[in-house]
């Protein structure tokens, strides 16, 4: 009988393709890390070029420091009041940008609406665009605000988050007036990408954020915080209607962990490929899961279209397994692959359970 | 060359094999595994005057750099493509000496990675439940469970039995 650590061992090791790295491209990997610390994401752009042709770096300016922006605090005309909560909409379409593509937008939530930028099959980055009010220097207040030049004529900045590496900085700009978006691309050195995409975005006519699944019996006292479709995958995330309100409260709209705790503690409706998750359900049967330290309920999973999905509910952390059956029970779910059939937010689930007010 | 770089390039060197063996068991893709240890180095350069136990910080950083590789939506495209492909039991391999080892990849690529991930820092690395849990950045509480799990799931999809022996001499084991 073998140990399984002697059976990983071998298992990380044994059939393994040479390495396609050397150790020189380790030092020069972060060397450039390095540097993009030091100098900042033009310079780099700068020291990239240089380096491919083999023109001497000593003369490359040192990029100014950043220095973070004046941002406004909120203000009563800024900041949306609860009445003024968002229509679950997305108001922009996927686009071309030179050789890559936006998507269409495939996630809502109270504070945003964001798409994947692809070239070709491959997803480079993420367009964020934020809903009326908030504003990505403030979400990000932690972190190093640097301007950098305009975008299409509009103000624009350099985000990196806390804690992030200057990799990692997005490019935000106002695109209308209190109307900003970022670009975060997942490549370094994709400044000219990111600005390839913020110069070429536009907003369109608000349209219905659609989703495949429909809920029959949601509990009072919940609202819609965010929706996440894609890859075969939906994801609506209930939260407590007081949390809710606090959002609409906050400029930012952020989810009130201070009050609420860190865990989410509202509902979760989720439709996945019946090859992933925890929950293996089989034929026509729900099945259910204790989680040691449950922190969203207890979930329940029964199949969906035609077994080749399933589709979980997860109470509160207080909810008992028949509240979770019961959110499952009234589960219609479309054809995830066809989003032609997939159902308006606001025909998907109850008034009672919409994230904003008429 | 500094000193300070000498002694990298010598970590490097000797780690990065092995590093990539933990990536990949992690994430179940040769090349992503190479990505996030390349990605996981570069960082660590950056850092390497600062780091008091580079082997440990190493291995960490390179265990969550395969989970955000497998975050990666085509990624996960990819996966479940992947996954639907698998058979529900493991057929034998005609070579025995290579069937363990098939065996419990296939075993691994179905679990998901966050339980991959424990199984390899605990079994392989012989990591404690509050180490893992730091390395993770995740409850300890999430990783007993995950632990419990992973274990299930193998000896569920390797159908042979697999017991576990908390931390023997240090080490924590399972046998199959």
């Amino acid at each position: 009988m073998k140990q399984l650590s002697d059976l990983l061992e071998e298992a990380a090791r044994q059939d393994a393709p040479p390495l396609r790295h050397t150790v020189d491209d380790v030092v020069i990997a972060g060397k450039r890390r390095t540097t993009r610390r030091n100098f900042g994401w033009a310079s780099v752009a700068a020291v990239a070029v240089a380096a491919a042709i083999g023109v001497p770096q000593l003369l490359i300016p040192r990029a100014p420091e950043p220095v973070p922006l004046l941002v406004a605090p909120a203000t009563t005309t800024s900041a949306p009041s609860a009445a003024a909560a968002p229509k679950a909409a997305y108001s922009f379409k996927g686009y071309a940008a030179g050789r890559l593509r936006v998507a269409d937008p495939t996630g809502w939530r109270l504070a945003d609406q964001n798409a994947e930028i692809r070239r070709g099959a491959t997803t480079v980055g993420t367009l964020t665009v934020y809903n009326g009010g908030v504003d990505p220097r403030r979400v990000y207040r932690d972190g190093t605000v640097t301007t950098t030049d305009p975008v299409g004529g509009h103000p624009a900045v350099l985000i990196v988050p806390k804690d992030g590496e200057a990799a990692d900085a997005m490019l935000a700009w106002e695109y209308g007036r209190g109307a900003w978006a970022t670009v975060a691309m997942l490549e370094p050195n994709a400044e000219r990408d990111a600005r390839q995409v913020a110069e070429a975005f536009r907003s369109s006519p608000a349209y219905d954020v659609t989703i495949p699944l429909r809920a029959g019996t949601v509990p009072p006292g919940y609202q819609i915080m965010s929706v996440t479709v894609g890859g075969g995958e939906a994801t609506v995330l209930v939260a407590p209607a007081a949390a809710v309100r606090l959002m609409l409260l906050d400029p930012d709209r952020r989810y009130p962990s201070a009050k609420f705790g860190n865990a989410f503690s509202g509902l979760v409706f989720e439709l996945h490929p019946r090859t992933t998750g925890f929950l293996k359900p089989t034929g026509s049967k729900v099945v259910c899961e204790t989680y040691e330290n449950a922190t969203n309920g207890q979930p329940c999973a029964k199949l969906a279209a035609d077994g080749r999905y399933v589709v979980e509910a997860h109470g509160p952390a207080t909810s008992k397994r028949a509240d979770a059956i019961a959110m499952l029970g009234g589960v219609t779910v479309a054809d995830p692959a066809d989003p032609s059939t997939w159902y308006p937010l606001d025909k998907a689930f109850p008034a009672s359970a919409q994230p904003y007010r008429d | 060359m500094s000193d300070k770089e000498a002694e990298f390039r010598e970590f490097v060197g000797a780690q990065m094999e092995s590093l990539r063996g933990l990536a990949y068991l992690t994430c179940g893709d040769w090349q992503v595994a190479e990505d996030a240890v390349l990605a996981a180095l570069a960082r660590l350069y950056v850092k390497w005057n600062r780091v008091d136990k580079p082997d440990a910080y190493a291995r960490t950083a390179v265990v969550r750099a395969a989970i955000d590789e497998t975050r990666r939506p085509w990624w996960r495209r990819e996966q479940s493509h992947s996954h639907a492909a698998l058979p529900e039991e493991v057929a034998p391999d005609p070579i025995p000496h290579a069937d363990d080892r098939v065996q419990l990849r296939q075993a691994l690529s179905r679990l998901p990675v966050k339980q991959r991930a424990v199984l390899v820092l605990r079994f392989l690395e012989g990591q404690s439940v509050q180490q893992t849990a730091a390395a993770l950045r995740c409850p300890e509480g999430t990783v007993k469970v995950y632990t419990a799990r992973g274990l299930d799931a193998l000896r569920r999809v390797l159908g042979v039995r697999l017991g576990i022996d908390e931390q023997t001499g240090g080490r924590h084991e399972a046998t199959v």
